[in-house]
């Protein structure tokens, strides 16, 4: 998904000149950022998954009319700037090599917003049924 | 088991009319042993184009159209509309819509060709006598328009009652187990004159249910002025300050020949402004006497049973006044009395929900349109249509008692249909929620939600008729929540 945004990974590395440190470094960015899909994807579903307690549980079981399309949306919207923000300083922490990956790194940000998005869509659709909540945004049963 | 409920005169529609209200807010009409009575209206009035003869009419009309709706024939749990009344035509069928309250009573000649005066001879002692018991205007004017207070009259033209088809068909549906009661004023001519005429011909008719049955009654004594009569006003006839002797008159005869088992008084002396006198379009708004006479109704079902040991002459009757906590010129749930709290809050119940129904209308988001099948189509349905005329004339309504003298002022009246504030005058909702560390203002949001809770318990019973759904949800909703007054 990455390289299809930003590009191969070859490309970023051959980016380098052939100097063999700057090479060496391109690659373990890129083993670092490998490391870190399972972390941020992790990350991901855990505020995926606290965003929609808090939306379907506690919001829900309080007046104030929070069965509205915008405050579901309002809560999807939180849910991913949060996980842009983890992403982004989970990736940012753990590869501390000084070569520029702010491409990679935008992307990567992107992306996990991005399955967020979905993540909380597909957990709104499959599991509020579940719940006391009767929330009108993708209410299927 | 029924309540056959005659109102006589203006005053006896005009306290049919708040009744009518009053049952629509969901307050029960239920006899001594807790059982539900059916109330069966009976209309006396001759004079039909009376704006409040058609708006009683109507307002009884869309009553028993709303309720046909909600119940479809079955009985009706705890919910608006409860009471079953039910017209005389429509009484022993299923279907109690398009009910038929009015009896044709209308006169179109004058009392003297009603007694037929011209065809006695001019100089007989029956002529000498009409003309000694009756003054010209009396004899000339048209009955149409009323006895205008003339109980004189009235007591000679509603006399062949027997005569008419309501009351043989009033007489011949009577049944075991049913009541009689009667609304009239006693200061004005058709109610002081055809509420001791309807006893009597109920202690003498054929039906030996209905000449032993109980009788209740309230005679409503004066309530309100009139300005003074002009001199050169056709319409002179009824002049207020003659009210107490008409009344000390009639109070007098009733004592003597009058036989009921409970006798109900109600009176205002706190009018500052009078009604504009004109009696043929008394024009003026529903007063709280109005209101709390029609509480006796109510009262007298619940507490006299219909089937007594003795035979009518031989009872006691039992007199009743209704009285207010404090005498203050405007009432509201503290003054009113402890009492009439319960009866209040069921109105406060029915208020909150004509907001509601109109707020959530518009909320294209409420679960509840989706899951329940409250949405566009429902609301746009006839129903609908008929429950926000209804609405519309319970606002009305609530309006007049609000600015009459003196005024019934205990909620917080709102043209625009909004739910900022609780709808109970200087009190506020003792129930908000908070959201993190901000307060969630009462409003819409806190009935919505609790009929979000209530769904559950609904979809259980697997009701088919979504009128009575959507009232006893939202009836149950906003009563749950009415109750946290503070």
């Amino acid at each position: 998904m990455l390289e299809l945004l930003i590009g191969k990974w070859s490309d970023f590395i051959n980016s380098f000149s052939p100097d063999e440190v700057e090479m060496e470094a391109a690659k373990k960015v890129q083993v670092l950022f490998e490391n870190q899909y399972l972390i941020i994807g992790v990350v991901m579903f855990l505020l995926v998954a606290v965003t929609w307690l808090i939306y379907y549980l506690w919001l829900n079981s309080l007046p104030g009319l929070f069965y509205k399309s915008r405050y579901w949306f309002t809560a999807g919207a939180c849910c991913t700037v949060l996980t842009g923000i983890a992403t982004f300083f989970i990736v940012k922490l753990q590869i501390n090599i000084n070569i520029p990956f702010d491409r990679y790194l935008m992307g990567i940000v992107i992306i996990n917003c991005v399955y967020s998005i979905i993540a909380y869509f597909f957990i709104s659709i499959f599991f509020n049924s579940f719940t006391n909540a009767k929330t009108t945004p993708f209410k299927l049963f | 088991m029924s309540t056959f409920l005659f109102c006589i005169g203006g005053t006896g529609l005009r306290v049919m009319k708040s009744l009518t209200m009053l049952l629509a807010s969901g307050y029960k009409a239920c006899n001594e042993k807790g059982e539900s009575e059916d109330i069966i209206p009976v209309l006396i009035d001759p004079h039909k184009s009376l704006d409040e003869f058609t708006n009683c009419k109507r307002t009884l009309d869309k009553y028993c159209e709303i309720r046909s709706m909600i119940t479809r024939g079955s009985i009706l749990e705890d919910n608006f509309f409860h009471t079953r009344m039910v017209s005389l035509d429509n009484l022993g069928l299923n279907d109690d819509g398009n009910p038929n309250f009015d009896y044709d009573l209308r006169l179109d000649c004058s009392f003297g060709e009603f007694i037929k005066k011209s065809k006695l001879p001019t100089d007989s002692v029956s002529q000498d006598l009409i003309n000694l018991l009756y003054s010209e205007s009396n004899i000339n004017r048209s009955l149409a328009v009323g006895f205008k207070g003339s109980p004189n009259v009235g007591c000679v033209v509603l006399n062949n009652f027997e005569d008419q088809n309501w009351f043989q068909d009033f007489t011949s549906k009577f049944g075991q187990g049913d009541k009689v009661f009667i609304v009239a004023s006693v200061f004005g001519g058709t109610g002081a004159s055809g509420f001791p005429l309807l006893v009597k011909k109920i202690r003498s008719c054929g039906n030996t249910y209905l000449q032993n049955t109980s009788i209740g009654a309230i005679a409503v004594m004066p309530y309100f002025e009139l300005t003074p009569p002009k001199k050169e006003d056709p319409n002179n006839d009824i002049n207020s300050s003659c009210f107490i002797t008409k009344t000390k008159a009639a109070l007098s005869y009733y004592d003597k020949e009058l036989k009921v088992d409970g006798l109900y008084y109600i009176a205002d002396d706190k009018q500052q402004k009078p009604y504009t006198n004109d009696e043929e379009l008394q024009q003026n708004g529903t007063h709280f006497i109005e209101f709390m006479a029609a509480t006796s109704v109510l009262h007298y079902i619940k507490n006299t049973p219909a089937e007594q040991n003795k035979k009518p002459a031989d009872r006691k009757t039992e007199y009743y006044s209704i009285c207010i906590d404090k005498n203050a010129e405007v009432l509201n749930w503290d003054n009113i009395g402890l009492a009439h709290q319960e009866i209040v809050y069921s109105l406060l119940n029915y208020y909150t929900f004509t907001i509601v129904n109109e707020l959530v209308k518009k909320e294209n988001d409420f679960p509840l349109r989706n899951t329940s099948g409250f949405n566009d189509t429902f609301y746009n349905s006839g129903f609908f249509q008929l429950l926000d005329e209804f609405n519309k004339d319970f606002y009305k309504w609530l309006k007049e008692l609000n600015d009459n003298d003196r005024a019934f002022a205990p909620f917080r009246l709102n043209e625009n249909k909004m739910l900022n504030d609780f709808p109970l005058q200087g009190h506020e909702f003792s129930n908000t929620k908070k959201c993190l560390w901000a307060k969630i203002p009462y409003g819409l949001s806190y009935y919505l939600h609790e009929m979000i809770l209530l769904e559950k318990k609904y979809k259980k019973r697997n009701m088919d008729n979504v009128y009575e759904k959507y009232t006893e949800m939202m009836y149950e909703a906003i009563d749950n929540m009415n109750k946290f007054i503070k």
